[in-house]
């Protein structure tokens, strides 16, 4: 970036990078992937804890809020067969939103090195959980449909349609990762920018920043989060109902 | 090894294929944005308690119509710091 115009030089897409069984891996992101892991887990664990069938606590109303609104979503659109989407959603719900919240986080080094970055900042997990969706929906629609159904489907409403209905299909991981990924790199760079304008041209300096991490962390994050696990869902329901 | 007389106007065709990209996508994404908006406060007027199943679906249209412009910025950055 232009450092004439900031106070501070950006570099942007940086990540430490290590080597693991010959290939470059980006250690921040790990670090970053392993504790929004443990956060969930430890959630997981401690609402197990404290389940009650009597009056419910505040992390178990969110929790059965967040399980109750996917299993209508599945209800509506699939009945009882599509069941099974119902934890692959609401982990992917719930661990795009926490990865999505590191960003808000402020945890870099002053020496241009963040330690735990927004793991969905990174092109590598939304591509990850893009093509993992991609593999779930491709063999559901084998397992209810048969391998002839699935290869007969992009010939569905009209013949002349089969080019543009594949590459509508392989073009759904790139959409999911491209805009996943591309919201959140979006507003790290936002983010870096704000934080790197010189505080003599733009007086309310630290404002701007919380404002925009508030909108980043209120906004951005959970309709990124949502929109992910919804387009899941939708995709599993054209493919349990075998239609397009 | 190109000259800098070539790297400057790759570099220039760079940049404004960017600022391109990136006004386009602007625009598309605040029409889309607007589209819904608009469609959503008049179904609040019609019918008030519908208003919660409104908001979650110009969400969800919210959150498709800025993909298109975020997909224009991840372009833009490819053009500018990768195909400079």
């Amino acid at each position: 970036m232009n450092p004439s115009v900031l106070a501070v030089t950006i570099e942007i897409g940086r990540h430490v990078t290590r080597t693991i069984f010959g290939s470059p891996v980006n250690i921040d992101d790990l670090f970053s992937v392993v504790l929004a892991g443990l956060v969930i887990v430890a959630l997981g664990l401690w609402l197990r804890v404290k389940a009650t069938a009597g009056v419910p606590g505040k992390l178990q109303l969110a929790f059965e809020a967040i399980v109750g609104a996917v299993e209508n979503q599945v209800d509506q659109s699939m009945g009882s067969k599509g069941m099974f989407a119902v934890p692959l959603a609401v982990t992917l719900f719930l661990f795009i939103l926490i990865c999505n919240w590191f960003e808000i986080i402020p945890t870099e080094v002053p020496g241009h090195f963040q330690v735990l970055p927004s793991p969905t900042g990174d092109i590598n997990l939304p591509f990850a959980m893009a093509a993992t969706v991609f593999v779930v929906v491709t063999f559901t629609w084998i397992r209810v449909n048969g391998f002839k159904g699935y290869i007969t489907h992009f010939a569905k409403p009209y013949k002349i349609l089969t080019p543009i209905n594949v590459i509508e299909e392989l073009v759904k991981p790139m959409t999911l990762t491209l805009r996943l990924f591309g919201n959140l790199f979006a507003s790290a760079i936002l983010l870096s920018l704000i934080a790197a304008l010189p505080a003599i041209w733009v007086l309310p300096l630290p404002l701007l920043t919380v404002v925009w991490k508030l909108f980043a962390g209120l906004f951005v994050a959970p309709v990124q989060a949502f929109i992910f696990a919804l387009l899941t869902l939708i995709y599993l329901e054209s493919a349990v109902t075998g239609s397009h | 090894m190109a000259t800098t007389t070539q790297q400057a106007i790759e570099l220039a065709g760079a940049m404004i294929g960017g600022g391109l990209a990136l006004g386009g996508g602007a625009i598309g994404a605040a029409v889309g944005d607007g589209l819904a908006g608009s469609q959503t406060i008049a179904g609040i007027a019609r019918q008030p308690e519908a208003q919660g199943r409104l908001y979650s679906t110009m969400f969800l249209v919210v959150g498709l119509c800025e993909a298109m412009y975020v997909i224009n910025l991840a372009f833009m950055a490819y053009f500018v710091f990768v195909l400079k």
